[in-house]
C-alpha cells in the first residue's frame, strides 16, 4: 500500500502557471496559509511580456496603446468577460503588487505609465504590452528612435534569425545591421537552446569573452539588439555590467518557446515564495478529489514516489485551459478536468473553430470555460456557485479570449489578485 | 510557346506521361495551377494496392493493380514500403464475402494467404480480438509526393519541362484541331500562350472542366473521400476490412505514421475540397471494429480528395448510389471521335495504375507523331538526381543518422529534419528555379507534417530561409501565415484532445506573441 503524506491547509491552489504562481504570491504577501501545486502550463512559454489588453476594441484589427481605455467598453461590450468583474484599481494593484515582489527578488519590470509599450519581436511585429522586463526597455525605444543599431544572432540558436528580422523592419528602419557570433565557450555544441545561453551569460568569463567578441561590430551603433537570453536569475546585473563596459544600449527581444523570459518569471516567482506561508508541490499533479463540500476539499496528488493527500478548507482552480491540461475534450464535448465542472461551450464541435485560422473574431472554443461568480467562484447551470468555498482564476475562466485580446498576463494576475483579496473576506465572514 | 506536347495536370498521371514521353524523345511540358500533387494524387492513402480490394468489383483493375504494383516495387523500390496488407472480418461482416475472398483473388491471379486469427493477432496485436478471419495479401505503402517529384525530376532531366501554378483558362480551336491553348501565371498574374502538335487533359476529376473548354462532354463523377492521419503508427502492416468496400476500411503506415479511411461522398464541385467533421466521426466511429485503438489515438490531420471517376453511360451500376461501384478501371479518350485530332483525355484510374495508363496515352500520342520508340518506364529505375527523398515519413532521419555531420542540427524534432538537408534542399530550389519559400519545402520534405503541424519548425525553417538569402522582406510572415493556415484546416476536423492543446500552443504563439493576425 502506498502511504499517503497528509497536508492541511486553508487554501489549495492547484495550478503554477501565470494564474496560480500570482495567486501564490498575493496569498503569500497576505500570509494565507497555502498549498501550491502544478506543472508546467503557459508560463514557461510565455514571452514574460504582462499585458494588460492590447486589441482595440473601436477599431478591429488594430491595437491600442491606451489600455484603461478599453475598460470603460468591456464594462458595457462584454459585461460576462472576467474584466468586467475588476475595477480598475484592482487590476493596476494588481499589476503593482506584483511587480514589486519580483523587483525586491531581482526581476525588474517597467512600462509607461498608464500606457502600452510596443515591444519588437523576432518576426519584426509589434507587441502591445502593459509591463515588460526591464532588459527589453531599450527594445521598445530603439524603434521609436531607429538610429543605427547592431541585431545580433548565434551559430546553433535555432530560435531567432537576425536577418529576419532585419529584413522585415527594413523599410522602416534601414539602420539595423546583423551579425551572427558563435557564443563563447560552444564550439562544442552544433546545438544551442536560450536556456543554456542564459544561464552561461551568467559568469563573468563569458561576459567578458562576449565584450570582446563582440566590440569590433558596434562602432557607430547605439543599440544593441539581441534574443532574450541575458541570464535567468540575474538579469538586471548582466544587463547593467554589460551596457556599462560596451557603452551601449542594450535590448532583448522575446523568443518562442523555450522561452528565458518565461522561466524567469517562473523562477523568481517561486523565489519569491520561499519561507513564506505558501507550502510548493511542484510537478505534482491533483489525480483525484476524494471529498468536496462546503466545509472543505481532500484531493489526491499521485506520483510514484511521495504521493499526497491535500485536506484545504478552500480550493482555488487555476489550471490554464487545454495547454495546462485544466481543460480537455473529447471528440464531442469540453469537460472540466479535476472536478467535472460545467464547461460554457458552444453545442457542437463544428463551432469550435473558425475556417480561417487568422480570422480577426478569433475561434469560439476560446470563450469557452468555466463560468463564475463575481468572487470567481464557479456557478451551476443555475448561476449559484457550486461550492462556497471553490474558486477559479485565470485563463480557464469563460468569456475572454486573451489571445485575441492581448490580456493574457493581465487576466491570470487580476483574477487571481481578486480571488485572493476577496477569499480573505470570505474567510472572516 | 511551343512543344511536341502539352500535358495538363501535374498529378501522377500527368508527370508520369512526361517521364514516359521524355524517354521516348518527345518534347513536352508540363502544366500545373497549383503544386504537383496539388489534386487526388496528394491527397490520397499511398496504398500501392494488391488488387485484392478490386477482386469481387473489378478483376480487370484488380489483375492491373498486381502487375503495376509488382513493376513499381522493381523500379521504385525507395518510393516503397513493402508493408505487406491484412484483410480481416468482423463478426458482423458478411460470410458469404469471407468464404469467396480467397477465390476470387485465386482467379485474379492475387496471391492470398489465410491467416489464422491467433496468427494475424500476433502479427498485429492491435487489431480487434474480435475478428473472425484473415488473410495475407501483397499490399504495399507507397510515398505519392516521393513518386510523383521523381517522375516530373527525371523528365525533366531527359528534356521536359514544368510549369506550377500556371493554370489552362482557355483553349483554342481551329477545324478538327487545338490550336493553342491559354494559360495563366497566377503567381505573377501574366497570359501567355502555348501551341502544340498534341495536348493531353491530364486533370484527373477537373477532366470534365478542361474537355469543356474544348467543347467536348466528358461525363465525371466526384467522389469525395477524407482520410486521417495518426500520430504514430498503429500497424506495420496494411490493414483492410474484410467486406464490400465501404468507410472506414483501411489503415496505410507510412513511415513514423498511419493514415485511416476512408469515405465516399458524392459531391458536385471541386471547390473548397475539405475533410469535414462529420466525416471524421463516422470514420473514427466505423474504426473501433477493428482497431479498436484508433478509437483513443491522436489524430494530428485530416484530408480530402476527389476521385476522378468516369461516369460511363452503358454502366448501369451506379444507380445503386454507391460511387465505389463505380469502375476504377481508367479512361483514355481519343478525342479524334470528337472532332478534335489533337486531343487526348487519360482521366480515372488509381494511383497505383498511373504507369500503365501513362503508357497508354504516349503510346497514342507516339502513334499520332509517328515516333516508333516504345515505352521503357517498366524497364528503367525511376529514381532522378533531385532530392526528393525526403518526402517520406521518417526517412530524413535514417539519412540523417548515417551521415552524422557533428555541425549538423535537427530543425524539425517531429520529423528529424536536419539543417543541411533543409539547406540542400534550399539550394537546389534556388537552382532550379522551383517555387521559393515554404510552402515549397513542404512540398518537398515532411516539413510541418509531424505532431506540432509546423508549429515549432516553420518559424525555424523561415529564420534559415532568410539566413540563405532565399527570402527577402517580409516574405517570411506571409510564407508563415500561409503554412500555419493550411495546416490548420487539415486540422480543425480533428480538433480534440491532444491536438487540440498543440493547436491552441500554435495560436498563442502566432497570435498571442507574433499578433499575425493582425498583420496585412
Ligand atoms: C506561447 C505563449 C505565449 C504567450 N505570450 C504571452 C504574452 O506575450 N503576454 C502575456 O501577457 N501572456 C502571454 N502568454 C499567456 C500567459 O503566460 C498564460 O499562459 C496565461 O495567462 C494563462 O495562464 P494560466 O495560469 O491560466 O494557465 P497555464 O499557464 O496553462 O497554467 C496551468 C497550470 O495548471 C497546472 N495544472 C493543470 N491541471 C492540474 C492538475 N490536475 N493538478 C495540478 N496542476 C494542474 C498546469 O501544470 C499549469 O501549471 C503566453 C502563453 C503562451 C502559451
Ligand atoms: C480519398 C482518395 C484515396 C485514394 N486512395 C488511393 C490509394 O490508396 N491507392 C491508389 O492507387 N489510388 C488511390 N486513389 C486514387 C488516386 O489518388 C488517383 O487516381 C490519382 O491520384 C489520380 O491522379 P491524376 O494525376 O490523374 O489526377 P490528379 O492528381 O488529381 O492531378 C490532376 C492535376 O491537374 C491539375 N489541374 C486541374 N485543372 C487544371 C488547369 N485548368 N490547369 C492546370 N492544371 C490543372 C490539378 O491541380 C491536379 O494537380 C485515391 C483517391 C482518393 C480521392
Amino acid at each position: 500500500m502506498e502511504s499517503f503524506q497528509h497536508i492541511e491547509t486553508d487554501l489549495f491552489i492547484i495550478g503554477s502557471g501565470m494564474a496560480g504562481m500570482s495567486a501564490a504570491i498575493f496569498a503569500a504577501n497576505r500570509n494565507i496559509k497555502s498549498v501550491l501545486s502544478g506543472g508546467a502550463g503557459g508560463l514557461e512559454h510565455s514571452s514574460g511580456l504582462l499585458d494588460l489588453w492590447g486589441a482595440s476594441l473601436t477599431q478591429k484589427g488594430r491595437v491600442t496603446k491606451k489600455p484603461w481605455d478599453m475598460l470603460p467598453k468591456i464594462y458595457e461590450h462584454m459585461p460576462d468577460h472576467p474584466y468586467a468583474n475588476l475595477k480598475k484599481n484592482t487590476l493596476s494593484k494588481a499589476f503593482l503588487e506584483l511587480t514589486t515582489s519580483l523587483k525586491t527578488q531581482g526581476l525588474t519590470y517597467t512600462g509607461y505609465d498608464a500606457l502600452n509599450s510596443m515591444v519588437m519581436t523576432p518576426f519584426g511585429t509589434l507587441h502591445p504590452t502593459y509591463r515588460l522586463p526591464i532588459t527589453m526597455k531599450s527594445n521598445v525605444e530603439a524603434f521609436k528612435k531607429k538610429e543605427p543599431c547592431l541585431i545580433l544572432d548565434f551559430k546553433g540558436l535555432r530560435e531567432f534569425s537576425a536577418v529576419f528580422f532585419k529584413e522585415v523592419m527594413k523599410k522602416d528602419w534601414p539602420g539595423i545591421s546583423t551579425q551572427c557570433l558563435e557564443f563563447p565557450d560552444t564550439q562544442l555544441r552544433p546545438e544551442v537552446s536560450t536556456p543554456f545561453l542564459a544561464r552561461s551569460f551568467e559568469t563573468r568569463q563569458v561576459q567578458e569573452k562576449f565584450i570582446s567578441l563582440v566590440k569590433p561590430f558596434l562602432k557607430g551603433k547605439t543599440y544593441l539588439g539581441l534574443p532574450a537570453i541575458l541570464g535567468v536569475n540575474a538579469c538586471d546585473k548582466v544587463l547593467t555590467a554589460l551596457e556599462k563596459e560596451l557603452n551601449i544600449n542594450i535590448f532583448e527581444i522575446p523568443t518562442p518557446p523555450v522561452s528565458v523570459p518565461g522561466i524567469r518569471l517562473k523562477e523568481t516567482m517561486m523565489k519569491a515564495l520561499e519561507g513564506s506561508s505558501v507550502t510548493i508541490l511542484q510537478n505534482k499533479r491533483v489525480t483525484k478529489v476524494l471529498k468536496a463540500s462546503n466545509k472543505g476539499f481532500e484531493c489526491e496528488l499521485g506520483s510514484n514516489i511521495f504521493p499526497a493527500i491535500v485536506h484545504a478548507k478552500a480550493v482555488l482552480i487555476a489550471t490554464g485551459r487545454f495547454l495546462g491540461r485544466g481543460l480537455y475534450a473529447d471528440q464531442k464535448k469540453i469537460h472540466e478536468s479535476i472536478f467535472d465542472l460545467p464547461v460554457c461551450q458552444p453545442k457542437t464541435r463544428e463551432e469550435w473553430h473558425m475556417p480561417d485560422f487568422f480570422n480577426l473574431n478569433g475561434h469560439r472554443i476560446n470563450q469557452a470555460g468555466i463560468e463564475t461568480d463575481d468572487l470567481f467562484r464557479p456557478v451551476m447551470n443555475n448561476k449559484k456557485p457550486v461550492f462556497n468555498n471553490l474558486f477559479a482564476s485565470g485563463s480557464i475562466l469563460a468569456h475572454q479570449d486573451w489571445v485575441r485580446s492581448k490580456c493574457g498576463a493581465g487576466l491570470s494576475i487580476g483574477t487571481s489578485f481578486h480571488t485572493i483579496t476577496n477569499f480573505l473576506k470570505y474567510k472572516t465572514r | 510557346m511551343e512543344t511536341e506536347v502539352l500535358i495538363i495536370g501535374g498529378g501522377v498521371t500527368g508527370t508520369g506521361l512526361a517521364r514516359d514521353l521524355a524517354f521516348r524523345g518527345i518534347s513536352c511540358i508540363v502544366l500545373e495551377k497549383d503544386m504537383i500533387n496539388s489534386g487526388a494524387s496528394g491527397r490520397n492513402h499511398g496504398l500501392l494496392h494488391s488488387g485484392a480490394r478490386y477482386v469481387s468489383s473489378d478483376l480487370v483493375s484488380a489483375m492491373e493493380c498486381k502487375k503495376e504494383g509488382d513493376i513499381l516495387k522493381k523500379i521504385a523500390p525507395h518510393c516503397i514500403e513493402e508493408t505487406g496488407g491484412l484483410y480481416v472480418a468482423t463478426r458482423n461482416d458478411s460470410e458469404d464475402y469471407i468464404s469467396l475472398f480467397p477465390q476470387l483473388c485465386k482467379k485474379a491471379g492475387i496471391p492470398c494467404q489465410e491467416l489464422s486469427v491467433k496468427d494475424a493477432l500476433e502479427l498485429e496485436p492491435g487489431l480487434s480480438n474480435d475478428i473472425v478471419a484473415a488473410f495475407r495479401v501483397e499490399d504495399a505503402s507507397v510515398d505519392p509526393f516521393h513518386i510523383s517529384l521523381e517522375n516530373m525530376n527525371q523528365a525533366i532531366e531527359y528534356g521536359a519541362r514544368y510549369f506550377s501554378h500556371c493554370k489552362v483558362t482557355k483553349i483554342i480551336t481551329g477545324s478538327k484541331a487545338i490550336q493553342k491553348v491559354v494559360v495563366k501565371d497566377t503567381a505573377n498574374k501574366k497570359i501567355f500562350d502555348i501551341e502544340s502538335k498534341i495536348v493531353v487533359n491530364a486533370s484527373g476529376a477537373w477532366a470534365g472542366e478542361i474537355a469543356k473548354l474544348a467543347g467536348i462532354h466528358v461525363d465525371m463523377i466526384y467522389s469525395k473521400g477524407t482520410l486521417l492521419i495518426t500520430h504514430n503508427r498503429i500497424t506495420n502492416h496494411v490493414i483492410n476490412r474484410l467486406r464490400i468496400p465501404s468507410d472506414g476500411d483501411i489503415l496505410v503506415p507510412g513511415g513514423t505514421v498511419s493514415i485511416f479511411g476512408t469515405t465516399s461522398r458524392r459531391v458536385h464541385t471541386l471547390e473548397r475540397i475539405q475533410a469535414s467533421i462529420e466525416e471524421t466521426d463516422s470514420l473514427v466511429r466505423e474504426a473501433k471494429a477493428i482497431l479498436p485503438e484508433l478509437e483513443n489515438t491522436r489524430y494530428i490531420r485530416a484530408y480530402a480528395g476527389v476521385r476522378p471517376l468516369i461516369n460511363e453511360k452503358d454502366s448501369q451500376e451506379n444507380s445503386s448510389g454507391d460511387d465505389r461501384a463505380v469502375s476504377r478501371g481508367f479512361s483514355l479518350m481519343d478525342h479524334k471521335e470528337d472532332k478534335i485530332d489533337n486531343f487526348i483525355t487519360i482521366t480515372g484510374g488509381k494511383m497505383t495504375t498511373f504507369r500503365l495508363m501513362a503508357e497508354k496515352t504516349a503510346n497514342l500520342v507516339a502513334k499520332k507523331l509517328k515516333n516508333t520508340q516504345k515505352c521503357q518506364t517498366a524497364l528503367r529505375p525511376l529514381q532522378s538526381k533531385a532530392p526528393s527523398q525526403m518526402t517520406e515519413a521518417g526517412i530524413s532521419f535514417k539519412s540523417w543518422t548515417k551521415k552524422h555531420d557533428k555541425d549538423d542540427i535537427i530543425m524539425c524534432e517531429c520529423e528529424m529534419i536536419s539543417k543541411n538537408q533543409f539547406k540542400h534542399l534550399i539550394s537546389w530550389l534556388k537552382k532550379s528555379k522551383k517555387e521559393a519559400g515554404l510552402n515549397a519545402l513542404r512540398i518537398h520534405s515532411r516539413l510541418g507534417k509531424g505532431a506540432c503541424q509546423g508549429t515549432f519548425c516553420c518559424q525555424r525553417v523561415t529564420g534559415l530561409m532568410y539566413d540563405e538569402a532565399y527570402l527577402k522582406e517580409d516574405d517570411g510572415i506571409h510564407n508563415i501565415k500561409d503554412l500555419l493556415h493550411e495546416r490548420f484546416v487539415g486540422q480543425r476536423p480533428i480538433l480534440w484532445n491532444g491536438q487540440l492543446s498543440q493547436a491552441e500552443l500554435s495560436e498563442a504563439l502566432y497570435c498571442g506573441f507574433y499578433g499575425l493576425e493582425l498583420t496585412k
